[in-house]
C-alpha cells in the first residue's frame, strides 16, 4: 500500500479574472488527503470551496478566467502543468464527481442509463451494449429495483433522490480513486440526505476510494468525514482531524459555527451565536 | 409545443462584442439625419422626384444631384428620400398601430386568460400560418397599393407577434405581489392595466418594437422591389432599387444608393436594439 | 411513440380551415364590383356575370365556402384566368423548382451555421469567432433581394462565372441546372444562415457554460464530445423549430429569389398571379402556401417530440 497521499494541495492560490477585474477567491491553501481517508471541506457560501475544488481539477468556471498558483498533485500527476488529453484521462479514470444539483448536471435529453457510462464513452472504452449492461449492473447497485427499466427512463422523471443516486453510480464506475462531493445533499431533503451520504460511504468502501466533501453543513462534514479543513473568505482556518477540530477549535470562527449548531441537549433558551456578534476577527 | 409557441423572438444570450458606444452614437445620428432630410423631401425643400429632365440623364453624383440621376434624368437623392419617407410611415404605422392593438390585446388576454386566451391564441396561430409576404403583397395589390393599405396591411401581421410576446410578459408580471395586491385591493382593471402591469410589459417589449420597425422597412422595401407596393413613378426604396437593376451597368448609382440607404437604416436599428438588449441585462 | 402532437395537429387542421374560409372571400378585397376591376371597362355585363359566378360572388359567404372548400378536396381549385389550366396543376406544376431551391438553400445554411456555431461555441471571443458575430450581424441589415443584386454582380457580371438567370430541370441537364441554381441557393442560403448562425451560436455558447458541461467534463468528455453531447442533441430541438418556422419565412423568400432569378417556381407563379390579378391562382396558392406552413410544423412537432422528451410533458 502506497503512503503518499493521493492528494496534496500546497500554497494554492486561485485568482479569478471576469471583465477585467480580478479578485483572489482562494489564499495560500495547503492540505493534503490520504489514501482511503476522507477530507470535509467547510465554509459558507463564498468562502472558496468550489473554486478550490475547480482549481484542483482545472475546469475554469464558464465566463471567467482562472489564474492558478501553487502546486497540486493528484494520484501522482501534477494537474496544473497537465495539458487536455493528459488530464481529461486523468480525470477520467481517477476522480468521480457528485454535483449539488443532480437535474442540472445531466443532460435531459439522454436516458439515464446512458449518462450513467457516459465516462466509458469518452474513454471510449467499451462497446454500447457492454456499457448498458454495466449501467444496469450499477444502477442495481445504487438501490435502483427494477433497474433495466429505470434505466430507460429521462431525468425529470425520477425524483431528486434517485439523481443523485445515479450522480454517484456514475461518479464511482471508474473505481476512481477521489470521489469529489460538491455539496451533494444541498438540494435534498434531510432524510433522503442521509440515504444518499450512506450511499456514498458504502461506495467507498467498496472501491477504496478517498472523499474530499465540500458541504456548508458542519454537522454532515463532521458525521461523515475523518479530517476537517474549515473555510472562509478563501483561507484555511482550521485544520486537522475531526476529533481534534470539534474538541479544541482553534479559530473563533470555527467555534462559532460550531455553536450555532443547535443541539437538542443544550441549554434552550440560548440565542444562537453568528459571526455578527464579533466572531469576525 | 404549439405552432404560434414558436413564434418567440430569438434572444442572443450569448456574449457578442458589445456595441462599442460610437456605434450607438453613430446609429443614432444616422436616424436622426435620415429622418430630417426626409422630412425636408417632404416638404419639398429638394429637387421634384419626379420631374424627368432629359438634359441630365444617368450622369454620374455630382454636386447638383448628390446621387446622381437615373435614366429619365430624375434626381435619385430626391427620390431616395422620399423612399425614405415612406419606409418611416409604414414603420412607423406597423409599430403604433400594429403594436398598440397587439400589446393591448395580449396583455389582455394575458390577464383575463380563459377564452381570450384561446381566442387570441388561435388568431395568432392563424396569421403565423399564412404565409405573409404572399398574403400583403394580395391585399395590397387587390385593393389598391396606396401608403395607408400598405401600411395596415404590414401592421396586420405585426399584431400577433407583439400579441404573443406582451401576453408572456403580463403572465410573468401578473404573479408579482404588486399586481396580486392591487387585485386584490379591488383596483379596478383598468387601473391595474395602467398602473401595475403595463410599467412592466413596456419595456420588455422595446427590442421587439426595434425588431419591428426595422422588419416593416424590409417588408415595404421587398413588396415595392416586387412591384407590389407603392406604383410607380412614386418614389420608395423597394422601388428604386427593382429600377435600377436595368441600369447596373451604366449607372450602378441608381440601385446603389437607395440599397446603402435601406442597409444602413436596418443597421441603425439593429444596433440600437442591440444595444438596449445588452443595457438591460 | 406518443401522440402529444396529436391536439397540435387538431389545431392546426382547424387553422386552416379559417384559413380557407377568408381565402375564398378574397374577392372581396378588391374595391367596388370585383368583376368589373377584373376584367375592365370593355367588358360585356355577360362576361362580367359568368365572372361573378365562376369567383362564386353569386353566392352568400357560406356557400362559397363550401363550394370553395368541395373543390379543394375534390382537386378542383379553379381554373387560371391567364393560362386556362386548373390552378391545381399550375401550383404542382411549379412546385419541383421551389422545392429544389428551399432545400438546398436550407442544407446549405446548416451547412455553413452548424460548423461554425460549434467553432465560436470553443473560441469564444477568438478572431473567427469575432469575424463570424460581426459578420453576421452586418448580413443581418442586408435584405435577401439586394444580397441577390450583389450576388448576381458578384458572380455573373463581374466575373462571370455563372449564368445570370433561367433554370432547367434536374431531369433535363443536372448541371446547367446547378450551375443555375448556385447564385439563388447562395441568396436564400446567406439570408436564413444569418439568422440560424445568430441562435445556434448563441444557443452553443449557452451550453458550454451550463452546469452539466462540467459534469461531463470531469468525467473526461474533450471539446468535441462536449459539443455533440451537450449542446447539439439539445439544442437541436430550438434548431429544428427554427428551421420549421424558417421553411415558412422561405415561402416569402422565393417570391423574391424566383423573381431576380428567373425560376419557374411558385414564388414566380404568385408575382405574375398578382400582376394579372387571376385570382383563383392567387387563391389557390395562399391555401397551398399555408398549407405547407401548417405541414411542416406538424412534422417539426412530432420531430421536436420524437428527439427532446422534455416537450411532451409540455416542459420546453
Amino acid at each position: 500500500m502506497s503512503e503518499t497521499p493521493i492528494l496534496e494541495v500546497r500554497d494554492l492560490t486561485v485568482t479569478v479574472v471576469k471583465h477585467r477585474a480580478e479578485r483572489t477567491v482562494v489564499e495560500g491553501v495547503t492540505f493534503s488527503l490520504a489514501r482511503g481517508g476522507s477530507l470535509g471541506i467547510v465554509g459558507e457560501s463564498g468562502a472558496g470551496k468550489s473554486m478550490l475544488i475547480r482549481a484542483i481539477l482545472g475546469v475554469h468556471p464558464p465566463g471567467v478566467s482562472m489564474r492558478v498558483a501553487g502546486s497540486v498533485r493528484l494520484d501522482g500527476h501534477d494537474m496544473l502543468a497537465l495539458r487536455g488529453r493528459e488530464r481529461r484521462r486523468v480525470l477520467a479514470e481517477s476522480v468521480g464527481m457528485i454535483h449539488q444539483d443532480p437535474l442540472r448536471s445531466l443532460n435531459p435529453t439522454i436516458r439515464v442509463g446512458e449518462q450513467l457510462t457516459e465516462v466509458l464513452a469518452f474513454a471510449r472504452i467499451a462497446t454500447r451494449r457492454e456499457r448498458s449492461r454495466r449501467a444496469v449492473e450499477l444502477m442495481g447497485s445504487v438501490g435502483f429495483r427494477s433497474a433495466e427499466s429505470e434505466s430507460r427512463r429521462y431525468p425529470h422523471e425520477l425524483s431528486g433522490g434517485q439523481r443523485q443516486r445515479i450522480g454517484i453510480g456514475a461518479a464511482a464506475l471508474t473505481e476512481p480513486a477521489l470521489l469529489i462531493g460538491d455539496e451533494p445533499t444541498t438540494a435534498l431533503d434531510v432524510t433522503v440526505q442521509k440515504k444518499v451520504l450512506d450511499l456514498m460511504d458504502a461506495t467507498r468502501a467498496r472501491t477504496g476510494s478517498s472523499m474530499l466533501l465540500v458541504t456548508h453543513d458542519l454537522g454532515v462534514a463532521a458525521e461523515r468525514c475523518d479530517q476537517l479543513l474549515v473555510m472562509r473568505a478563501g483561507a484555511v482556518v482550521e485544520a486537522g482531524r475531526t476529533a481534534e477540530v470539534l474538541a479544541h477549535p482553534a479559530h473563533q470562527y470555527t467555534r462559532s459555527l460550531l455553536d450555532s449548531i443547535p443541539r437538542l441537549d443544550g441549554p434552550r433558551l440560548r440565542r444562537l451565536r453568528t459571526a455578527a456578534d464579533g466572531a469576525l476577527s | 409545443m404549439a405552432l404560434s409557441e414558436l413564434i418567440t423572438p430569438v434572444r442572443s444570450a450569448a456574449p457578442r462584442a458589445r456595441i462599442p458606444r460610437v456605434g450607438v452614437i453613430v446609429a443614432s445620428c444616422w436616424l436622426v439625419v435620415l429622418a430630417v432630410a426626409a422630412l425636408a423631401a417632404v416638404l419639398g425643400l429638394t429637387i421634384d422626384p419626379l420631374a424627368n429632365d432629359y438634359a441630365t440623364i444617368s450622369q454620374s453624383p455630382s454636386l447638383a444631384h448628390p446621387f446622381g440621376t437615373d435614366n429619365l434624368g430624375r434626381d435619385v437623392f430626391s427620390r431616395s428620400l422620399h423612399g425614405a419617407s415612406a419606409s418611416a410611415v409604414v414603420a412607423l404605422v406597423t409599430v403604433v398601430v400594429g403594436g398598440g392593438i397587439g400589446i393591448l390585446l395580449g396583455v389582455w388576454a394575458g390577464l383575463r386568460r380563459g377564452i381570450a386566451d384561446a381566442i387570441t391564441g388561435f388568431l395568432t396561430d392563424v396569421t403565423i400560418a399564412l404565409p405573409s409576404l404572399i398574403i400583403v403583397a394580395t391585399i395590397v395589390t387587390l385593393a389598391g397599393p396606396s401608403l395607408p393599405t400598405i401600411s395596415l396591411t404590414i401592421a396586420a401581421f405585426a399584431i400577433p407577434v407583439f400579441a404573443r410576446l406582451s401576453r408572456s410578459a403580463t403572465l410573468s408580471i401578473a404573479t408579482e405581489n404588486h399586481v396580486i395586491v392591487a387585485r386584490t385591493l379591488g383596483a379596478s382593471g383598468w387601473r391595474v392595466l395602467t398602473r401595475e402591469v403595463l410599467p412592466g410589459v413596456l419595456p420588455v417589449m422595446m427590442p421587439f418594437v426595434l425588431t419591428t420597425l426595422a422588419t416593416a422597412i424590409v417588408a415595404e422595401g421587398a413588396l415595392s422591389f416586387l412591384g407590389f407596393g407603392l406604383r410607380p413613378p412614386e418614389p420608395s426604396w423597394g422601388g428604386l432599387i427593382a429600377e435600377g437593376r436595368t441600369q447596373l451597368a451604366l449607372a450602378p448609382w441608381v440601385t446603389g444608393f437607395p440599397a446603402l440607404l435601406l442597409c444602413l437604416t436596418i443597421l441603425s436599428i439593429n444596433v440600437l436594439g442591440e444595444h438596449y438588449r445588452e443595457a438591460k441585462r | 411513440m406518443t401522440f402529444a402532437w396529436l391536439p397540435r395537429a387538431g389545431r392546426s387542421l382547424l387553422v386552416l380551415i379559417v384559413i380557407a374560409a377568408l381565402t375564398c372571400q378574397l374577392a372581396i378585397v378588391l374595391p367596388g364590383d370585383p368583376a368589373l376591376v377584373l376584367l375592365g371597362q370593355e367588358s360585356t355585363e355577360a362576361q362580367r356575370a359568368a365572372l361573378r359566378h365562376t369567383l362564386g360572388l353569386d353566392q352568400n359567404a357560406v356557400e362559397r365556402f363550401v363550394t370553395f372548400v368541395g373543390g379543394v378536396f375534390t382537386g378542383d381549385w379553379g381554373t387560371s384566368f391567364t393560362s386556362g389550366r386548373p390552378v391545381l396543376t399550375e401550383i404542382l406544376s411549379r412546385v419541383p423548382a421551389t422545392a429544389e431551391l428551399v432545400i438546398l438553400s436550407q442544407i446549405v445554411a446548416l451547412a455553413v451555421t452548424i460548423p461554425l456555431a460549434l467553432h465560436s461555441a470553443r473560441n469564444v471571443g477568438g478572431r473567427l469567432d469575432r469575424l463570424v458575430s460581426t459578420g453576421t450581424f452586418l448580413l443581418l441589415a442586408v435584405p435577401s433581394f439586394v444580397v441577390g443584386i450583389l450576388v448576381i454582380q458578384l458572380f455573373a457580371v463581374q466575373l462571370g462565372w455563372l449564368p445570370a438567370s433561367g433554370y432547367t430541370p434536374f431531369t433535363e441537364n443536372p448541371l446547367d441546372n446547378l450551375a443555375r441554381m448556385v447564385m439563388p441557393v447562395l441568396t436564400l442560403g446567406i439570408a436564413e444562415g444569418a439568422v440560424y448562425l445568430r441562435a445556434l451560436r448563441g444557443a452553443a455558447i449557452e451550453s458550454l457554460r451550463a452546469p452539466y458541461a462540467y459534469a461531463s467534463i470531469v468525467r473526461g468528455a474533450s471539446d468535441r464530445q462536449l459539443l455533440w453531447w451537450r449542446i447539439l442533441r439539445p439544442s437541436s430541438s430550438t434548431l429544428l423549430a427554427l428551421v420549421g418556422i424558417s421553411l415558412a419565412v422561405s415561402l416569402g423568400g422565393t417570391l423574391l429569389v424566383e423573381s431576380l432569378f428567373a425560376i419557374p417556381g411558385l414564388g414566380r407563379l404568385t408575382v405574375s398571379a398578382l400582376g394579372a390579378r387571376d385570382l383563383p391562382v392567387i387563391q389557390g396558392v395562399v391555401l397551398f402556401a399555408a398549407m405547407i406552413v401548417v405541414l411542416f410544423g406538424i412534422i417539426t412537432d412530432i420531430v421536436i417530440s420524437r428527439i427532446d422528451p422534455r416537450s411532451n410533458r409540455g416542459i420546453v
